[in-house]
């Protein structure tokens, strides 16, 4: 089975509707479907769901970053030193903290850089991607609400193959719906989906402005991605939109999903074919 | 006048730093001053690169608050510190590396807002520059200010008849320029008198 994004929403019908899930190889998973799958879990663990928590840790048996992403999101912890400046990861996963964490950001944005420089982006693109995931991981801080213990829950992901790249960010937070009605101009929205093509086309934010405002956040993933093959995936609360960039202008679609927390994001980006980079079990 | 200098940081990105590189600065900014607004420049001499929403979250942020402040807007309740709130001042940037100086540009012209940049400055006059290109006829009537000031809507209308436009629009020129935050206005018996923010403008638009 390959875990991607749409396989989570697939699984979580069947947990809905009790029927029994196929069975399960765990061939290879991808960054989307890894960060939909810690979001999941938070959501499950809530509920209660037995048969839920099993399957994620059937998965989290065979890759240990399942729990990892786990880990960071739900308590901060990184599993992974931050490596000598000379090396260059091919994926690494990392806790969106709040404050206190921004210089390691930084580090871990410019590994990403050369991460993708190393399997044949150009520097301008990969500059472009890079800046784009960092706006993506700054979102959660700024837009998906504080705990009790006044930290945010999210987690970001890179992961670079030949020719390809994936990110992912994904918070157990308010949601984007939640977070734009904050904004007067925005208290007619009434759907996730709504929420989310206003925010990653229009440009919508919970803060006010006076007069219009320069694009950053969404329009900067959009920018950073002309021309290029890619696929992106935004998922909020019952909301999906997705936008294909096979070909240009890119496509959006929107779709009812199963309800989730948060927001969760994927983007991935392949010179030469449609394949999305995943992990695998080695 | 305030100087305000960023920590030094090779590459400053992102609304989160913005906001923390600009937090220990608020407790001099005050709401209002009964002497008018403070010019407050940022000074970004070491800071070798930005991104849009870095400039967003710091530069974009007080240019919000001072056009609410102008704009006679009220403080909104709100649990968010980082909502725009009234600040009577006048923000400015200076010591702009290549790489920040692009990245401004870009944002002001998706902004469509005008920047003023300090080239000089002691605590009694600055010399500046305005990025980004006015509409025309706001470029011109700064420039009249820059030769006149401080003076009326009724003074401009009399000096240049060339313009051919009626008083009420001298009026809103001015208004405008208050509302970017390029002018001061000082209320005189029954009339605004209204001067630049700089003493000195680097590029002259209008001889």
């Amino acid at each position: 089975m390959i875990l991607n994004s749409r396989a989570i929403d697939d699984i979580q019908k069947l947990f809905d509707s009790g029927k029994a899930l196929p069975e399960v190889s765990f061939e290879s998973l991808t960054l989307g479907g890894l960060l939909e799958l810690t979001s999941s879990y938070a959501e499950w663990s809530r509920v209660g769901n037995t048969r839920a928590v099993e399957f994620w840790a059937a998965w989290a048996r065979v890759f240990p970053c399942v729990n990892d992403a786990w880990k960071a999101m739900s308590n901060g912890h990184n599993s992974y030193e931050d490596p000598h400046l000379s090396i260059v990861p091919r994926f690494e996963l990392r806790s969106i903290q709040g404050r206190d964490d921004l210089l390691k950001w930084t580090l871990f944005e410019e590994r990403f850089q050369r991460a993708l420089v190393s399997v044949g982006f150009d520097r301008e693109t990969a500059y472009g991607f890079a800046g784009a995931f960092q706006e993506m991981a700054d979102n959660v801080v700024q837009h998906s609400g504080y705990d009790s213990n006044g930290r945010v829950k999210g987690v970001a992901a890179y992961l670079v193959g030949p020719g390809m790249m994936s990110y992912a960010v994904a918070d157990v937070g308010r949601g984007v719906l939640a977070s734009l009605i904050e904004n007067p101009n925005w208290r007619n929205l009434s759907t996730s989906s709504e929420a989310l093509t206003e925010a990653v086309l229009n440009q919508a934010s919970r803060r006010e402005r006076i007069g219009d405002d320069a694009p950053c956040g969404f329009p900067r993933v959009l920018e950073s991605l002309t021309n290029m093959r890619c696929q992106l995936r935004f998922r909020s609360g019952d909301g999906l939109l997705a936008l294909d960039g096979r070909t240009w202008p890119l496509r959006p679609a929107t779709k009812l999903v199963p309800e989730r927390p948060g927001l969760q994001l994927s983007v991935f980006c392949n010179l030469h074919s449609d394949e999305e980079p995943a992990l695998t079990e080695n | 006048m305030k100087l305000l200098r960023f920590p030094p940081t090779t590459r400053a990105t992102g609304a989160t730093l913005g906001q923390e590189h600009l937090r220990g600065f608020l407790p001099q900014l005050s709401a209002s001053d009964p002497k008018g607004p403070e010019r407050v420049i940022l000074d970004f001499a070491d800071i070798e690169e930005i991104n849009g929403s870095y400039f967003r979250a710091t530069y974009g942020w007080l240019y919000d608050c001072s056009q609410r402040a102008a704009l006679g807007l009220d403080a909104e309740p709100s649990s968010d510190p980082w909502r725009a709130r009234p600040l009577d001042l006048i923000p400015m940037v200076m010591n702009l590396s290549p790489a920040v100086r692009t990245e401004i540009g870009l944002y002001l012209e998706k902004r469509e807002a005008p920047c003023i940049e300090a080239i000089e400055w002691t605590e009694d006059s600055i010399s500046a520059e305005v990025l980004n290109r006015l509409e025309p006829s706001l470029e011109r009537t700064l420039g009249y200010l820059m030769a006149h000031a401080p003076t009326t809507a009724g003074e401009l209308l009399e000096n240049y008849p060339d313009e051919r436009v009626i008083l009420t629009a001298w009026n809103n020129r001015l208004a405008e320029l208050y509302r970017l935050r390029l002018v001061f206005r000082e209320k005189q018996g029954r009339s605004w008198f209204y001067r630049p923010v700089f003493e000195k403008l680097m590029t002259n638009v209008v001889e």
